[in-house]
């Protein structure tokens, strides 16, 4: 409250001067005595740092001020009401008190001029200390506020920063996980079948001059593990590699929400009939034509969800992309059509692009 | 042969793209059945091959002449009638008619033949005296099929000719078709009613935003979808009925209960509705009530397009 009880007081310093120079009165020396002793105590109540001390200083510029108007200059009361004020806002916290010391300087101020000047103010200084309070009182709520929401941002920053390294770390356990099967699957099947051929061609090489007949047995031995060997890893990989309707979708999914993680989009995707008719090739057209959908959508729509369906009929695979958004009433056809068009033909498709009700796109392929 | 030919015709109005590298072709002595919602590209497609504005780019071939170089034989090749009637009301039945055919350079007694000819086959000789304005609205169309057809064109474009008449005359129109088609022409015939189509097309293609989506004959349409159908039997009781025997029924390829309704699914090309009933008359289960239920057109529309014909 420092600027506005200097500014209060500063008003009312030159209030004085300007009275003195007008009146021009006799006694100007200790007038200006006076108005220095006035400057130097309240100067000190802004320079101590201690309650108790700024206290002192206050109630004894008080007393000076009211000395100093009854024997050297009547308008040194003025400095009174601003006094009034900061006491009973800085240290007095019951109202009936705050009331009392309101009204008491009254009784000691005798014209009625005095009383008017010194009432108005008291009542202008209590307005400005009450609007101070209650601004400063507003400005501490948004700083606890904002301070609990800085706390919470951190903690959900630091979640953050937790759930991704955990993301990380588990894709990398994973990829050991599937490594360390990998490796194993190698060694289990394909080392076993390699060392035990190895043995027996080796005996082979030993026994081939010598006994003919054994050595023939070994080869065939060698040969048949061999063989057996390059089965299982057949069928292994065949296990490994993820089916291809799988693939598709999992990557449509990931698009879906990663667009959805970077942007305030909204998805949903759904699919219908027998998906496994949908070859790679197919998927690989869908996927591409869908991320440039959804480029377009979130350039120009405006749209909030997107919903993608895959519907596979009898003889036909059908894609719908639509949006919510503000659509366009005459499609112009640019690069990014074009380009899902001619990728469309490879496959003798066809794209249809409306923008009649937000954005669809709706791709046919045959089967 | 292929009596006309469009190779991606495209047709641009300013920005807008209302037929899009649309690729069809029409056999000689088909009844081609156009069908699209409102906007869809099919009347500027129709206009096109007609002659009545021109293609932005892409070629229509008929009768494997390119008809920009050879407008005249375009012309009196091919006979149109539009969707709005176009008669002149102060004019006889008969003037309408031979004024039309003279259009087309007939003169003399063939003239006056054709066009007794014409109105003979629509149906309105005895009213060749009237005028058009006493008619109503499915003796106006069948006059306007007559302009159409007076001078025997090989390629007929009927765009709409059921809408706002009759029933009987709309049957008439139906017929009539069949019995041009019968005499050799081939017919472009686009309607809003699915179920026309349905009846009397050999071929039919689905438009939507200028391009064909789909092409072939209804079943080859209908197929498109799946190649099921499902016949929906309710019974009084189903105590005692065996579903195993069902399954074993030609064509029959799963058997769903529920409550008292028994949903078989089958091949579409499979008739096999007599057996699956004899089966519940020989377990003596009494039936209430027998469905067919197999995809028609609309549904091969609403499921391609997304959306109803008459939207």
């Amino acid at each position: 409250m420092i600027a506005e009880r200097i500014t209060l007081k500063g008003i009312i310093l030159i209030f004085i001067i300007l009275h003195t120079i007008q009146v021009s009165l006799q006694d100007l020396p200790k007038i200006i005595l006076a108005l220095l002793i006035m400057i130097c105590i309240n100067l000190g109540i802004e320079i101590v740092k201690d309650r108790r001390w700024k206290l002192t200083l206050l109630i004894v510029s008080t007393v000076v001020s009211f000395v100093l108007s009854q024997n050297v200059y009547q308008w040194l009361i003025l400095f009174i009401p601003i006094h009034i004020c900061e006491y009973i806002f800085e240290y007095i916290k019951q109202k009936w008190v705050q009331l009392i010391i309101l009204i008491a300087p009254f009784f000691f101020i005798s014209t009625r001029q005095e009383q008017f000047i010194f009432g108005l103010i008291l009542i202008f200084s209590l307005i400005i200390f009450q609007m101070r309070k209650q601004y400063e009182e507003h400005l501490l709520k948004h700083e606890t506020i904002n301070d609990q929401l800085r706390h919470e941002s951190q903690v959900l920053k630091k979640q953050l920063i937790l759930s991704n390294q955990y993301l990380k770390q588990s894709e990398y356990t994973i990829k050991l996980e599937e490594r360390n099967r990998l490796s194993q699957m190698i060694h289990d099947q394909v080392g076993h079948a390699i060392a035990g051929s190895l043995i027996q061609l080796k005996a082979m090489k030993m026994l081939k001059d010598s006994d003919q007949e054994k050595a023939t047995e070994l080869l065939q031995n060698a040969i048949h593990i061999l063989s057996e060997g390059l089965d299982t890893i057949r069928a292994t990989l065949k296990n490994i590699k993820p089916k291809t309707e799988q693939l598709g979708i999992h990557q449509i999914r990931l698009m879906l929400d990663k667009f959805s993680s970077t942007f305030p989009l909204q998805n949903s995707f759904h699919f219908q009939g027998n998906i496994e008719k949908i070859s790679a090739i197919h998927w690989k057209i869908i996927y591409e034509n869908l991320v440039e959908c959804l480029t377009n959508t979130m350039k120009y729509s405006k749209a909030t969800t997107v919903s993608v369906k895959i519907h596979v009929l009898n003889k036909l695979i059908k894609i719908e992309m639509k949006d919510n958004g503000v659509g366009v009433s005459k499609v112009k056809k640019g690069l990014g059509i074009q380009g899902m068009e001619e990728r469309a033909a490879k496959v003798h498709g066809t794209i249809i692009v409306d923008g009649s009700h937000g954005f669809s796109v709706t791709m046919l392929f045959p089967l | 042969m292929n009596i006309l030919e469009l190779t991606k015709l495209t047709k641009k109005f300013g920005d807008f793209i209302a037929v899009d590298q649309l690729t069809l072709s029409i056999a000689e002595g088909e009844i081609f059945g156009l069908l699209g919602a409102n906007g869809a590209g099919k009347s500027t497609t129709i206009n096109m091959v007609s002659g009545l504005i021109r293609a932005t780019s892409g070629e229509i071939q008929l009768m494997g002449k390119s008809i920009t170089n050879n407008r005249h034989f375009a012309k009196m090749n091919i006979g149109v009638v539009p969707q709005d009637i176009a008669i002149y009301e102060d004019l006889t039945a008969y003037e309408n008619v031979k004024f039309f055919a003279g259009l087309y350079g007939l003169r003399g007694t063939k003239l006056d033949e054709q066009v007794k000819k014409a109105l003979e086959f629509v149906g309105l000789s005895d009213r060749h005296k009237s005028f058009p304005k006493n008619f109503s609205g499915g003796m106006k169309r069948r006059l306007n099929i007559a302009c159409a057809i007076a001078h025997q064109p090989k390629l007929i474009i009927m765009d709409e000719p059921t809408v706002g008449i009759d029933p009987q005359s709309r049957n008439y129109i139906l017929n009539s078709v069949r019995k041009l088609n019968e005499m050799g022409c081939t017919i472009i015939y686009t309607s809003h009613y699915m179920e026309e189509v349905e009846e009397v097309c050999s071929q039919i293609a689905i438009v939507d935003h200028g391009k064909v989506i789909a092409e072939g004959t209804k079943e080859q349409l209908k197929s498109i979808i799946t190649d099921t159908k499902d016949v929906w039997v309710e019974v009084k009781n189903i105590d005692g009925l065996k579903l195993e025997p069902i399954q074993t029924i030609n064509g029959v390829l799963g058997v769903e209960v529920s409550d008292n309704q028994i949903k078989i699914n089958s091949d579409m090309g499979v008739n096999n509705l007599n057996a699956i009933i004899q089966h519940f008359i020989t377990n003596q289960i009494e039936i209430h009530s027998i469905q067919e239920k197999e995809p028609n057109l609309e549904s091969v529309f609403l499921t391609l397009t997304g959306r109803s014909l008459r939207d």
